[in-house]
């Protein structure tokens, strides 16, 4: 490898394990290897493999102490005639600001009680120690601008708790990026983001690699994110490197006895249609389940969060039916609405305006106990799994009261029903383990199992593949594929249109409070063409990474309230022509398009069908 | 339950939770502390069953008084020449079930009172509990006690026959004393156990109320809670009742022995020997100074072992509430 700028030999690391003395895990075993200067390189791994305490440890800011690593770690800066150890006190004459970091939650890397233009301000006097107040700030401002933040000067004014998470993670970029790194280490750096904001934000790290001519070393456990951008890739496992190579070398031939086998291939099943055969009832012709559930004019609002604030309509206006047997997917961006939509139509939430009605029984009259005796056919599981389950109650005491509760006939055989529970959901001998003793997607598996043991006939499932790696997310989706064949409709929210698509039958897109469009889920495939999709759903469409082309969401300033939600953001429309007008004046309706089978809230859209027609 | 669970633990190899030393030296302290407690307390119904020498009444000493160690009385004898050891494993009546009472009385009221209060904040009942509770935390503990012992007293018609119901009263005021503080803890707790997501699960999973409150709130989130502020109780109801029966009235009465009023009689009679020998005529001192020799060996192990009862007592049990506060936490 010519001009490496780090070269990591045999490094092990140890950390104590909390609460016991004197006992301590390996968690880097023998990892070495190289990076060449401007190359960009992936780590993948599991979460909890290593990847983290690694480069914490080669960049110095871990809190292993001397004694529990060996190995070591050669860094080679720009103008060094020898390499430096990262254990060797001469690594404190490396130029500050010499290796960047962005740090996995950005919000809490960010200092909560300073605004972000000074953060980054710090970052620039590291690399330019004497520059001018003025010049300092100027120099700010235009990270800020380079990371594509689209108000600069506002943003700067901003403390990092009134930021987004898509604005939090690209000011952690640009403090980053201040102090002009040569070699970039982004931990995560998409894992809080939203699928559409996620491939974004990776195209703006390889632009400014390339650019700067930095050496990025890009850790994830998305083997699409790292895919997308990485020319090596080293895959880790258990704290050793297994696989290493160019990514096209790596990823093609997966062994499937290994890690990255199982991520490949899950990777590939979500890529694949062929691999989900029984995906979708194919043929929309098929006659539907009677309706089961269906909501009229559904609207919630939350109060602000400073009293005087205009209370926020989470949900508005929302129409929808649910039929029986069929997987319905929910699709939109973090706080469209989605989680409460789904509290809504169980009940769970009283609606302040609207009503839902459960196979012919309307929720909002049913008095408590009467409504309590429909929730054993209605279940919900909810976003974090954690949450849900009582952190005081094992995983057998929670199905064993689901069993009491919702199926009484069977509490004689509940230890058998129990068992067999836990071996379809791949939970064998997890019985007596409190949710703090499971990982993410054992826990979301234990409140999926709950929520299907009383074989209700509607599950709402809220994001249950949100935060889990790609092997565990295959588990997830296994296990209800399985299931679906009890005859359950299903309802799954999520903020990834390409789950949604290849699991789902049917699909709502919402957009702040209101659904933009239903279809059914053959309509995103390629071959349909999406040419009469809402904007909304393209723009969706085309965050994903096998897409093509990204399109950019552009940001049309809207300051009057009423008409077209999304007209702010939508690229169809410019401000200023007859049809913008209309999107200012009237809220569009979701009406029924074709066949009737889609339906879409968009004045273009309608316009150009009743063209056509 | 336990032992199957931690077995299942290492079975599958673990890192689970083992306890940390600070905490096992915790427990174990505590643990050997109330087993020590428990067996002196079955001691006691030994001893009172075959009095060996005038452990209760004030019947003729068969020993001489302030009688420093020997083989029938391992610790020596009091002022009145009563077997000190004897005396001190019967002490342990004196605050062991009254103790337990106390813990009853507490819980009876707090239990219910802190669930309605955390479960139903606003409810009208919820206000007149939390009323009540104000009203009770107002008064000073020992005010409390003292106020209510010296009513008991003075309103049954012959005290002395009632007078071992007096510590049950006694029991019961401290009991009550501690109902605001176990109930405040109990109602935030459940308080804020109700705003978390698993509780609205539990609703939307069709889970009634009541399961929710009594499974899900108290027995799998507050056990620990109130147990823990059980045992803080007993150790504190020790104190109260020694702290009493040394100042004298309220406490146990004597010839009832208790740590109090041991250490009491003992300290008295030190401190009068004492007296007696800061003006001493060289004769009386020559003829007592062997007999001195004693009354110092005897009055000082007298005066130490009830302190040191007390303080382990305390101790263990107030290290046994830290370790489940502890666990609680973790």
């Amino acid at each position: 490898m010519s001009d490496p700028i780090l070269d990591v030999q045999d490094l092990c690391v140890r950390i104590a394990v909390p609460g016991k003395r004197g006992e301590s895990v390996e968690v880097v075993r023998k990892v070495s290897f190289q990076l060449s200067r401007g190359e960009v390189c992936g780590l993948l791994g599991a979460t909890g493999c290593g990847k983290t305490v690694l480069v914490r440890t080669i960049l110095g800011i871990s809190s292993a102490r001397p004694g529990r690593v060996s190995g070591d770690a050669w860094l080679l800066p720009e103008g060094a005639d020898k390499p430096l150890s990262v254990f060797d006190s001469n690594s404190a004459k490396l130029r500050p600001g010499w290796a960047g970091y962005i740090f996995q939650d950005p919000v809490a890397a960010l200092d909560p009680l300073r605004i972000v233009l000074d953060q980054v301000q710090d970052s620039v006097a590291v690399r330019h120690p004497r520059l001018a107040a003025a010049e300092r700030r100027k120099r700010a401002l235009e990270w800020l601008q380079q990371v594509r933040l689209a108000d600069p000067e506002r943003v700067g004014q901003m403390y990092p708790f009134e930021l987004s998470g898509g604005m939090a993670q690209r000011v952690c970029a640009a403090v980053a990026l201040a102090t002009e790194p040569e070699l970039l280490v982004a931990d995560e750096p998409t894992s809080g983001l939203d699928w559409s904001l996620r491939r974004e934000m990776v195209e703006l790290l390889g632009e400014q690699c390339r650019e700067r001519g930095m050496t990025l070393l890009l850790i994830s456990h998305d083997i699409q994110v790292i895919r997308h951008l990485a020319e090596h890739v080293l895959v880790m496992e258990a704290g050793e490197i297994t696989q290493r190579g160019l990514c096209g070398e790596v990823f093609p031939e997966p062994d499937s006895n290994s890690y990255t086998g199982e991520l490949q291939v899950w990777a590939d099943t979500l890529d694949d249609e062929s691999a989900l055969v029984p995906r979708r009832v194919d043929h929309p012709s098929k006659p539907r389940g009677r309706r089961l559930l269906c909501a009229q004019g559904l609207s919630h609002s939350f109060p602000g969060a400073m009293p005087g604030d205009e209370p926020v309509h989470a949900v508005k206006d929302v129409d929808l039916d649910v039929h029986a047997g069929e997987f319905l997917g929910l699709v939109g961006e973090s706080g469209s609405g989605k989680t409460t939509l789904g509290k809504l139509l169980l009940w769970v939430l009283a609606a302040e305006d609207g009503q839902v009605r459960f196979d012919g029984e309307e929720l909002g009259e049913l008095d408590r106990d009467a409504l309590r005796a429909l929730r054993g056919r209605m279940q919900i599981s909810y976003q974090q799994p954690s949450a849900a389950l009582n952190p005081g109650m094992s995983v057998a005491e929670h199905l064993a009261e689901t069993i009491g509760l919702h199926r009484p006939q069977d509490m004689a055989r509940c230890e058998q029903l129990t068992d067999e529970t836990l071996s379809t959901f791949q939970l064998q001998g997890k019985e007596a383990s409190r949710p703090a003793q499971l990982s993410g997607g054992e826990r979301r598996r234990v409140s999926i199992a709950r929520c299907l043991l009383p074989k209700p006939d509607l599950l709402v499932l809220d994001e249950p593949t949100a935060g889990l790696d790609a092997a565990v997310k295959g588990q997830v989706i296994d296990v209800l594929r399985e299931t679906r064949a009890e005859g359950s409709a299903y309802l799954l929210i999520s903020h990834e249109l390409d789950l949604l698509q290849r699991v789902a039958d049917r699909i709502a897109v919402m957009f702040a409070g209101r659904i933009v469009e239903e279809m059914p889920a053959s309509f995103l495939d390629p071959e349909h063409g999406g040419g009469d999709l809402h904007p909304y759903t393209q723009q969706l469409l085309s965050a994903s990474f096998r897409s093509p082309r990204r399109i950019a969401a552009p940001c049309h300033p809207t300051t009057e309230p009423g008409g077209c939600v999304f007209r702010s953001r939508c690229h169809r429309v410019e401000p200023g022509t007859e049809l913008w007008q209309q999107c200012t004046r009237d809220e569009p309706q979701l009406v029924p398009l074709g066949s009737g089978e889609q339906k879409i809230a968009c004045h273009l859209v309608a316009q150009q069908s009743a063209l056509e027609s | 339950m336990t032992e199957t669970k931690q077995g299942h633990r290492h079975h599958r190899g673990e890192q689970g939770p083992s306890l940390p030393a600070g905490e096992r030296a915790l427990a174990v302290f505590g643990l050997l502390t109330v087993s020590a407690l428990v067996l002196l307390r079955l001691a006691s119904c030994f001893l009172e069953a075959v009095p060996p020498v005038g452990l209760v009444a004030d019947a003729a000493p068969s020993a001489q008084p302030l009688q420093g160690p020997d083989a029938s009385h391992p610790l020596g004898t009091d002022q009145l020449g009563r077997d000190l050891l004897g005396r001190m494993v019967v002490s342990v009546e004196a605050f062991f079930v009254p103790g337990l009472f106390a813990c009853l009385v507490a819980l009876l009221l707090s239990l219910p009172a802190g669930a309605l209060v955390g479960f139903r904040f606003h409810s009208l009942l919820a206000r007149g509990v939390r009323g009540v509770l104000t009203t009770i935390a107002a008064w000073p503990r020992l005010v409390l006690v003292v106020v209510g012992v010296a009513m008991f007293t003075a309103m049954v018609p012959d005290p002395a026959a009632w007078e071992g119901l007096r510590l049950y009263v006694l029991a019961a005021l401290v009991g009550l004393s501690f109902v605001p503080e176990l109930a405040g803890a109990l109602s935030e707790r459940v308080q804020a156990l109700q705003r978390e997501q698993f509780i609205e699960a539990c609703r939307a999973h069709g889970i009634g109320e009541r399961a929710i409150l009594l499974r899900h709130i108290l027995w799998a989130n507050c056990r620990h809670l109130v147990l823990r502020q059980a045992c803080l109780l007993f150790g504190v109801f020790i104190l109260v009742e020694t702290s009493l029966s040394y100042l004298g009235d309220y406490g146990v009465p004597p010839p009832r022995p208790s740590w109090g009023n041991i250490l009491a009689g003992m300290k008295n009679s030190v401190l009068h020997t004492r007296l007696m020998l800061i003006d001493p005529e060289p004769s009386t001192l020559a003829a007592i100074s062997p007999w001195q020799a004693a009354i110092q060996e005897g009055g000082l192990l007298g005066v130490l072992a009830p302190s040191l009862a007390i303080v382990l007592a305390v101790g263990g049990v107030l290290a046994l509430a830290e370790f489940l506060a502890r666990r609680d936490a973790a």
